[in-house]
Formats: structure tokens, C-alpha cells, sequence
């Protein structure tokens, strides 16, 4: 899942300014591939471990303030303009820790600020990500 | 399809027949205290095959029927019949040993444990 330009991000209700795109990606923690011994090729794969990697890229501004803390657990909250043009909101949480807080530099757009979590589940079964439906805001 | 006294315990998911060492069983004078290198033929080593595979179901207590229905055939005194591989080959006089999970059960698209089944043929069948 790839949010660019999101309308407002926030770790656990404080506001993360100048996000230019949230990254969701699921990743393998282990892979079962087997194979029945008729053929070079595995006849099984399931993925019984995962993980929930998500990378939160921001302009990079000078400052000493460096946001939340590695180990930081909390909610990470996107909010994102559904549909072009329409005026609804989608809303993305994930409950995840900070892995990783630093910047990068590049030649295009110069300093970039990077947050890394990594989700966590509630109970182990249920989805770190959670997609609220799409609202549209009072008065609109 | 592979079986065991013709039920398909492990047609669930992958598994692999592994045929174990052949020949003769020997001791050697040292290890019985002698001086000498000589040893001595005690005889053919028993027939022994492991099966290991993934037993796989859609839910945890199908996952245990399949489990328990191997378990089921280890029987006590062991009882032989007939172990046939995926290709086709039988193995005459088998029983079943023993029937080991290696690992914990896998939650994922399916559920599924490893597993390692041991079968022996006796030459004297106890």
C-alpha cells in the first residue's frame, strides 16, 4: 500500500508534519517451501509469519525535535483524500513500534526525514493495518 | 498416492520416504572388551523408513484428525502391513514406530505441522 501525499499523519494523536508518502509493506518472516520428492519444484508454500514494515517519508527540516523514539508503540494514523476531486476521507491505522527515525539526503529533494515501524498485532491473528471507510466530512 | 495398510495418512500435503542404512549389524571384539579387531556378524539390521512431510488441513481440528489418525496406527504390540511410497513402491511388514512433530503448527494460508514418522520392519516381529 502506497499513500502519497496523505492530508494529515500522526504517531499516537501528534501530528507529523510534511509527509510526502506512508509505504506499507508486507514482508515474509519465514516461508515454508517443501517438496514431494516427484519433481524439482516445491508443491507447498505458505507464509505462516509475517511482517508489517511501514516507512513514513517527510521533508526533512532542520530542528531538534525528532518525533517519536525507537521502541515507540503507538498508532500511526493516515488520512487520505479517498477519490479524486470527491471530498471523503479514508483513514489508515496501523499499530506498529519505531524501528528507525533518521534522514536521508538526495539530490532531488534534498533532506528527507524517515520513520520506520514495524506492526504489531493485538492478539497475533488480526491485521496491524486497519482501512477505515471513506467519510465524507460535515458540510461538504 | 502414498499409503500405510492402504489408508492415506499423509496425502494431505508434501512428504518424502527416506530409506535408512542396509546390511549387516556387527560388534566389535574391542567394544566387548577383547584385544583383537575382529568383530562379529549379528546379523541383517532391520528394515527402517522415515516418512517427512507436512501434514496440511484448512482448520486446527482437521489438522488434529489428520495427527491423530496417524497416531492411530501405532499400536501396541506393533502390528505389520504394507508401507507404500508416492511412486508406487511397497514395503512389505512395516509398522509404525513412532510420529514426531518438528516444529510447532503453522498458521497461515493453511495450517500445517512438519513431521517426521518412523516406520520399522522387525525381524521378529515382538
Amino acid at each position: 500500500m502506497l499513500l502519497l501525499n496523505p492530508e494529515r499523519v500522526s504517531f499516537e494523536g501528534e501530528t507529523i508534519d510534511g509527509v510526502r508518502s506512508v509505504a506499507i509493506e508486507r514482508q515474509s518472516s519465514r516461508t515454508i517451501e517443501e517438496r514431494s520428492g516427484s519433481g524439482p519444484f516445491a508443491s507447498f508454500v505458505d507464509v505462516p509469519e509475517r511482517s508489517v514494515v511501514v516507512r513514513v517519508v517527510a521533508e526533512g527540516r532542520e530542528g531538534v525535535r525528532d518525533g517519536p523514539g525507537l521502541g515507540a508503540l503507538g498508532e500511526l494514523e493516515v488520512s487520505v483524500s479517498a477519490l479524486a476531486g470527491v471530498a471523503s476521507i479514508e483513514r489508515v491505522r496501523i499499530r506498529g513500534v519505531v524501528v528507525r527515525s533518521g534522514h536521508e539526503l538526495g539530490r532531488r529533494d534534498g533532506a528527507r526525514r524517515v520513520l520506520e515501524l514495524r506492526g504489531v498485532s493485538a492478539d497475533g491473528g488480526s491485521d496491524p493495518v486497519r482501512v477505515a471507510p471513506a467519510t465524507v466530512p460535515p458540510g461538504v | 498416492m502414498s499409503g500405510f495398510k492402504g489408508k492415506d495418512l499423509f496425502g494431505s500435503g508434501p512428504h518424502r520416504f527416506t530409506v535408512g542404512r542396509r546390511g549387516q549389524v556387527t560388534l566389535s571384539d574391542l567394544d566387548l572388551g577383547g584385544l583383537s579387531t575382529d568383530s562379529f556378524s549379528l546379523g541383517f539390521r532391520e528394515l527402517e523408513i522415515v516418512v517427512s512431510g507436512r501434514l496440511v488441513s484448512s482448520d486446527e481440528g482437521g489438522l488434529r484428525q489428520l495427527v491423530d489418525g496417524v497416531i492411530a496406527e501405532i499400536l501396541d504390540p506393533p502390528t505389520a502391513g504394507v508401507l507404500v511410497d508416492g511412486g508406487g513402491t511397497a514395503w512389505q511388514d512395516m509398522s509404525l514406530l513412532t510420529f514426531e512433530e518438528m516444529g510447532p503448527v503453522d498458521l497461515g494460508r493453511d495450517v500445517s505441522v512438519a513431521y517426521e514418522a518412523r516406520f520399522r520392519r522387525f525381524n521378529v516381529l515382538p
